[in-house]
């Protein structure tokens, strides 16, 4: 199982070597989405990325005890 | 974040701000992909009272409390859940990053947001270690016109600034 998982864990890895980096590939397509997005979902996306920045912040203040 | 955008234009709409634009990592965001942040930065002009030379938030304020938010949260007032921190357009640059800035509409909604140019000439002034890489990110999208930042930045003497940036940031 182990061994399969590396072999994957491989496999990707070649795949990335031979077309770029897979984050970057995942960016770009990323951005090509968010460029599409009508007006209003990109909006939304807007605000609920600062929704979840808040409560990002407040997880980490409550691990560090404050 | 579509009900601040409304809160916004009826500020507009009763006079509290004479012009107001959307800057910061909210704006970056809108431009790219959103980027983590705590606060939606607002940029306006604010009307300073005759005989006055200072410039107060205090309308701003007054108003959205008459409209319901009088909550603060840190340095921005809560509205909506959102924390917004108004900040008063100050610098020559600002002040043209306001004037100059993407006004869009949806469904009876409006947005008023800092173009990529402006908003990297702005980072450059500020020159914190999130704005350098905020430069990067803006620099690098697909719609981001050189021609138009060079034409900023030798209006604002941000020439010789943004060679040796560009130069440390492998932007060249």
């Amino acid at each position: 199982m182990e061994k399969k998982i590396k072999n994957q864990k491989f496999e990707a890895s070649s795949r990335s070597h031979s077309e770029g980096p897979l984050w970057m590939r995942e960016k770009t397509i990323w951005r090509q989405k968010q460029r599409n997005l009508p007006l209003g979902e990109k909006v939304a996306l807007l605000g609920q990325t600062i929704l979840e920045t808040l409560e990002l912040e407040k997880i980490k203040r409550h691990a560090k005890g404050l | 974040m579509q009900k601040v955008c409304d809160v916004l234009e009826q500020l507009l709409t009763a006079g509290v701000v004479g012009k107001y634009a959307i800057g910061g990592a909210t704006a970056a965001g809108f431009h790219g992909e959103p980027l983590a942040t705590r606060d939606i930065d607002v940029f306006c002009f604010l009307n300073v009272p005759e005989g006055s030379f200072l410039v107060s938030l205090e309308p701003i304020f007054k108003k959205l409390s008459e409209l319901g938010f009088s909550e603060f949260d840190e340095e921005g007032i809560n509205i909506h859940g959102m924390p917004v921190q108004f900040l008063a357009a100050s610098s020559e640059l600002e002040i043209q990053a306001v004037n100059n800035a993407d006004v869009l509409h949806w469904d009876g909604h409006t947005i008023r947001v800092m173009t990529p140019e402006y908003l990297a000439a702005i980072a450059l002034t500020v020159a914190r270690p999130k704005d350098r890489a905020r430069v990067v990110y803006l620099y690098e999208l697909q719609d981001f016109q050189v021609p138009k930042f060079t034409e900023i930045l030798k209006q604002h003497g941000l020439t010789e600034t943004w060679l040796n940036w560009a130069k440390s940031l492998d932007l060249e």
